[in-house]
């Protein structure tokens, strides 16, 4: 095929017309920018082609204009020396197809289509797959996409081509290549497979259907049969039930049986007949029996009576000797008793005597203390006196005394304050040098001047000069004045505060002070003296102090406190001493006097109970005495034996008649007797029950059977059985035509791959030398189902196309179009259009010269049309250049006549 | 007077033939009805005084109420006496279709023949000696105590029994219920009616099966009558006539193919199969063999087909017919290289491996030829 003008209108981004014109053999490299509509031009060309013209939903939303309008296109091409013009617009009637010679409706138009161009129409909304689009579009590689390794053989697009390109070389190898026809009929195989098997080859579709349906009649089947044999052990077992039934009939065993419960009834009564007798006997042997334990009983009720008298008797003795015993006792306790009272009172009169002593030495101490005290005191006294004296008279010395510390300070503050107010007169004042001649002298206010030569002259002052006169001085200013009048206030100041202390002087007043301090030191020293002895001696005055003396003496007299103190305090000792122990005795006289009463009580408690157990045990002999009396009067000893004598003598007799009825009864076997009447009964019960069992089983099956006998399970089974033997059958059939089908698949299958193989040589050969160009020394390593390169052997390393970079696949898959478009024009005299939209993009420089250098030989018989957004890279290739902006033109090209 | 009888056994009411594809199960089930009111029929027309069906007229003894009830109608067509015996089908078991009738009411005009006992007819001019099966199978032959049974002076003693007389049927037929072939000449029989094989058949003196009046399998063993029994008193041969009841025509044809051509397939098959009847009421099981060409077994399949369409039921078994590509296969197959490959290696297939795995070859075979010869 070769293109010879496209022209665009309305698609997509194209609004156009877009004239694509004398496109020649060789070379054409259309420039676009991006977003231009370089892709669209191929999208256009794709759409015109394999599209059809009433195309709806996604894809011709797809094609929408951005500016509005129908997508329309206009291809002038050649194909196997035919020029054919086809016009489609993508609406309703919207193409036309002319070859020259003749045009085609619509419809048929389409169907030329197809037919000229070798491809499958789209159907519905599928995907859009390579066989939609044919060997044609294989040449057409779009931007982006060309570097991408298909994973399964039906994403491979060059595998559309296999057929083609393998019948192309077929003949070289004399292996007719699988042609269209082989194609269908594979394709046909598969598809009848597709009505037993999945994918997979596992069981579907008819083949699944005819085993499922087996397996649920077999389930059916079962289930019938399971209720039909079921149904059939019942009959059986009725039959069985029923014939028992009949046998029991003709058997005589309920008549022999009630013979045998007859005979055994007869038996047990003879036995039951023995038992009563020997029950009577055993209850006349209990009478007797009780008789004559009542009579022993009796006999010996008197032997114990008898015995208690006795020794009733004899424990009275025993009590009487207790009694005399005790009656002793509590004499001598009462005599022990009165020496103790004694003993008490003399111990009392030897505590009162010791603690008489013990006072009279425990006073004789306190005087001695107290003594001492008054002594102490008055010495005390003295002191305070002393103390308060020398007090007074400090405190008199102060109150003579006005230089106190506040006076001092004034006085000191007023020297102070004098002198400043001298210094500043003395300063100011007019000072006058005298220089006399010997011999002369000079006075001042009539003092004659001695000494220094210079007086300072503060006030109006004279002086007379000898041998000169009298001058007067007048310092001057009221300045002076001033310093005269502050100098005068000092002075009256002064004059004022050493009045206020007392003192003439400055140095009066210091003394003065001095002296007070130093009474004032005394004054507290004295004071402190005396409170401290007063806080000793626990007063707060001296007078108190006295009145205490005062007391002590009224109490002790006036006595020497020069006794001795231990003495005084070891005779106490010893009277305490002598009191504790007098009061020791009394405690013991007391003690021995309380157990002394505490014996005696009890001696006298226990005699009071020796007395009342003897006064009870004479009571009761007399009691049982009594009672012996009693029972002896009613029948005496004599008489009681003669009837304990009679009553052994009948029991006797009762005991030998019933030893010779048990030995009667034991000849009888009485419990296997008494077993045998029980089995008899057992017998007819165990029949009549088995009777009334095999009856009410027989009704229960018959009523069972009733139930399901209008089910018909026989025609049921006989139906079930019948169907899947039908079933089953068709299985077979199914079974065998799937495998059939499947075999042919295989077989097809290995034969067309065999066939591939063989002709993946010559194709090998044709590609070789393009890529040879590109990549020296590589040999191609094709899938033999899509003939598309898988790998690169390289001086025999193996590599996967899809470990190649990006640029080295993409350079691949247009040196592997460039190697089959030639072998088809080798091989059919006519080779496909190549169209390469920007696709060298991941080219470097280096690959990216030799592509083009390649591209160049390959277009000397090849069409080639190279769109690129970089024209300049194509620069210096021998081809027509175009702009795809040159190429938009005003006329509106509509093929279909419309809009 | 002569005693007139109708002779029938093998109804096997209740049959399913679900086997059988499309309507033909429900109208071979109809048919067997249908030959009882047909049987109905016979008997009016000839005026019998009785007829004795020989056992198996329910094909289990669990058959469905509704059948009980369709073949109690049915059998009102003829006001009876019908003397009915169980046969191994429907022997008399403790519960079976038999005390179910009992249970429900028994119709005047059927005799249940459920005991050995003597049912005297025709105001004692007939006397019927039944031998009921009471089980599905015996190995006792139940027709021993007719030796010993008396019955009204002068009357015909006919016995009716269910079972295999001894060497006079095929081995698989003599699997159980035992009758003595001479049981008619020891029990002085004037007539010994039997059931159990599908034929009509005469298997010693006096004594005769009558076969199903309505043929159920394809054996051709002449099923599809019944028949009048005419007894002119004791001692008498009894006068027996064929009366044809069958409605469905079950065929077997035997076809050697080989030879045939694919352009003369309709020719030849219909040649050997010969006229055919009634095609609607045709049941026909054909057996191929012998060996075809693939052209040739491609055109027998449109002919099997077309046949299959034309016919009330055809069971075709091709289990010996074998396919043989003949040059002209070969060069249509051979045409492309897969294709002939392929060829080659399931011919190979088709001559080794287990009895399955030449047939699926040889399927496979077939299917490609007519794949790769396209519509013909």
């Amino acid at each position: 095929m070769r293109l010879r003008r496209v022209t665009i209108s309305n698609f997509k981004r194209l609004q156009g017309p877009v004239l694509l014109d004398e496109l020649h053999d060789g070379l054409t490299v259309i420039a676009g920018d991006n977003e231009e509509g370089k892709s669209t031009v191929l999208q256009a060309l794709k759409a015109a082609f394999f599209e059809h013209h009433g195309v709806g939903g996604a894809v011709r939303e797809a094609m929408q204009p951005y500016g509005g309008g129908t997508p329309s296109v206009e291809i002038a091409f050649e194909l196997d020396g035919t020029t054919w013009t086809l016009r489609k617009a993508f609406k309703r009637g919207g193409i036309e197809l002319t070859n020259g010679a003749r045009s085609w409706p619509p419809e048929e138009a389409e169907q030329q289509l197809l037919s000229l161009l070798r491809f499958e129409r789209r159907q519905g909304r599928s995907e859009q797959r390579p066989e939609h689009l044919g060997v044609t579009a294989l040449f057409w590689l779009d931007q982006g996409t060309t570097f991408l390794v298909a994973r399964r053989v039906e994403d491979e697009p060059l595998a559309i081509g296999s057929g083609r390109f393998g019948a192309a070389v077929a003949s070289e190898i004399d292996v007719a290549a699988a042609g269209e026809g082989t194609a269908r009929l594979l394709e046909t195989v598969r598809t009848r497979c597709d009505r037993y098997w999945t994918t997979t080859w596992r069981e579907s579709a008819v083949l699944k259907q005819d085993r499922e349906t087996v397996t649920s009649l077999q389930g059916e089947e079962a289930a019938v049969r399971g209720r039909a044999q079921a149904q059939a052990e019942k009959v059986d077992r009725l039959e069985r039930l029923v014939a028992e039934r009949r046998r029991r009939a003709a058997d005589d065993a309920p008549s022999r049986a009630q013979a045998k419960l007859v005979e055994a009834r007869k038996r047990v009564e003879g036995l039951d007949a023995l038992d009563g007798r020997l029950a009577q006997i055993g209850d006349q042997l209990k009478a007797r029996e009780a008789e004559k334990s009542r009579l022993e009983a009796l006999k010996r009720d008197r032997a114990r009576v008898r015995a208690d008298i006795a020794e009733a008797r004899e424990a009275a003795v025993g009590l009487t000797d207790r009694q005399q015993t005790q009656v002793t006792i509590v004499a001598e306790q009462q005599c022990a008793l009165q020496q103790a009272e004694a003993k008490e009172t003399a111990a009392q009169d030897g505590l009162r005597l010791a603690t008489d002593v013990r006072e009279a030495a425990q006073q004789a101490v306190v005087t001695l203390r107290e003594t001492h005290e008054r002594v102490r005191l008055e010495a005390s006294l003295g002191t305070v006196r002393e103390a308060a004296d020398a007090a007074r008279l400090a405190r008199a010395a102060i109150a003579g005394n006005r230089a106190t510390a506040e006076r001092l300070d004034a006085v000191r503050r007023a020297v102070g304050q004098q002198q400043a107010a001298h210094a500043a007169l003395h300063a100011a004042a007019t000072a006058v040098e005298l220089v006399p001649e010997p011999g002369r002298g000079a006075s001042r206010d009539g003092v004659a001047i001695t000494g220094t030569n210079v007086v300072h002259l503060t006030d109006r002052t004279v002086l007379e000069l000898e041998g000169f006169g009298r001058i007067v001085v007048l310092p001057g200013g009221a300045d002076m004045a001033a310093r005269r009048s502050v100098s005068r206030a000092a002075d009256e100041a002064l004059r004022a505060a050493l009045s206020a202390a007392g003192a003439a002087e400055p140095a009066d007043a210091d003394r003065l002070a001095r002296a007070r301090q130093a009474a004032e030191v005394e004054a507290k020293a004295a004071e402190s003296r005396r409170d401290s002895v007063l806080v000793a001696s626990g007063v707060a005055s001296a007078e108190a102090l006295s009145d205490r003396i005062t007391a002590l003496v009224a109490a002790t007299g006036q006595l020497d406190p020069g006794g001795d103190p231990s003495a005084v305090e070891a005779r106490l000792q010893e009277a305490v001493t002598a009191a504790e122990r007098a009061a020791d005795r009394l405690e013991t006289a007391r003690v021995a006097i309380r157990s002394g009463e505490r014996v005696l009580q009890e001696a006298r408690t226990e005699l009071a109970l020796i007395e009342q157990e003897l006064g009870g045990r004479q009571r009761a002999i007399d009691a049982l005495e009594a009672r012996l009396a009693e029972t002896v009067s009613g029948q005496d000893d004599e008489a009681l034996a003669g009837a304990l004598a009679a009553a052994g003598d009948t029991w006797l007799g009762l005991l030998g008649e019933r030893e010779s009825l048990l030995r009667e009864r034991a000849q009888v076997e009485p419990e296997t007797t008494r077993e045998r009447l029980a089995q008899a009964q057992r017998s007819i019960e165990a029949l009549e029950a088995d009777r009334r069992r095999l009856d009410l089983d027989i009704v229960m099956i018959e009523s069972e059977l009733r139930g399901g006998g209008d089910d018909g399970l026989g025609e049921l089974l006989a139906q079930a059985e019948a169907r899947l033997a039908q079933a089953s059958e068709q299985l077979g059939r199914t079974s065998l035509e799937a495998k059939a089908w499947k075999l042919l698949h295989d077989e097809l299958g290995a034969a067309a791959k065999a066939t591939r193989e063989a002709l993946l040589a010559p194709i090998v050969s044709r590609l070789q030398p393009w890529l040879a160009r590109l990549l020296p020394d590589v040999e191609p390593v094709l899938d033999p189902a899509t003939l598309a390169p898988m790998q690169l052997k390289r001086g025999g390393a193996v590599e996967p196309l899809a470990r190649l970079s990006h640029g080295t696949r993409e350079q691949i898959a247009v040196l592997v179009r460039l190697g089959l478009a030639h072998l088809l024009k080798e091989r059919e005299g006519e080779a496909p259009c190549l169209i390469l939209d920007d696709a060298l993009v991941y080219a470097d420089e280096t690959r990216f010269d030799t592509m083009k250098a390649i591209l160049q030989i390959a277009a000397r018989e090849l069409q080639i049309i190279v769109l690129t957004c970089r024209p300049r890279d194509y620069r210096g290739l021998d081809g027509r250049h175009l702009r795809l902006e040159d190429c938009i033109t005003r006329r509106l090209v509509d093929p279909a006549g419309a809009d | 007077m002569t005693v007139r009888l109708l002779h029938t056994a093998d109804w096997q009411l209740g049959k399913p033939f679900d086997k059988f594809a499309g309507d033909t199960g429900p109208l071979l089930r109809e048919a067997r009805l249908e030959a009882v009111r047909m049987l109905a029929r016979l008997a009016n027309e000839h005026q019998v005084d009785a007829v004795l069906v020989a056992g198996d007229i329910f094909d289990s003894s669990s058959v469905s109420r509704q059948t009980i009830t369709f073949a109690i109608d049915a059998m009102r067509g003829f006001g009876g006496p019908w003397i009915l015996l169980p046969g191994n089908h429907d022997a008399h078991l403790a519960e079976c279709v038999w005390t179910r009738i009992l249970r429900d009411g028994c119709p005047p005009h059927l005799r249940l023949a459920l005991e050995p006992s003597p049912i005297a007819l025709t105001d004692d001019r007939l006397v019927v000696f039944p031998a009921p099966l009471c089980a599905r199978r015996t190995h006792d032959d139940l027709t021993a105590w007719m030796d010993g049974a008396e019955g009204p002076v002068g009357a015909a003693r006919v016995g009716l029994a269910h079972g295999a007389v001894e060497g006079r049927l095929p081995a698989a037929a003599d699997a159980g219920n035992p009758i003595a072939a001479d049981r008619a000449e020891r029990a002085r029989l004037d007539y010994l009616a039997l059931g159990d094989w599908h034929g009509t058949l005469q298997v010693a003196p006096q004594t005769w099966y009558a076969g199903t009046p309505e043929p159920d399998r394809f054996p051709q063993n002449d099923p599809g009558n019944a028949l009048l029994v005419a007894i002119e008193g004791p001692g008498h041969a009894p006068q027996v006539t064929r009366l044809r009841t069958a409605r469905y025509d079950w065929r077997m044809a035997e076809i050697d193919c080989t030879g045939f051509e694919a352009a003369a397939m309709t020719e030849a098959v219909a040649g050997r199969l010969g006229e055919l009847g009634v095609r609607e009421r045709t049941l026909l099981r054909l057996r191929l063999r012998g060996v075809l060409s693939l052209a040739a077994r491609a055109a027998l399949g449109a002919v099997l087909k077309r046949l299959e369409d034309e016919l009330r039921y055809l069971l075709v078994d091709d289990a010996e017919l074998r396919d043989e590509p003949d040059e002209r296969d070969l060069d249509l197959l051979r045409d492309g290289p897969i294709t002939g490959a392929a060829v080659d290696r399931l011919r190979a297939q088709a001559t080794a491996g287990t009895e399955e795995d030449r047939a699926v070859a040889r399927l496979a075979l077939r299917y490609l030829y007519v794949e790769a010869r396209g519509p013909a």
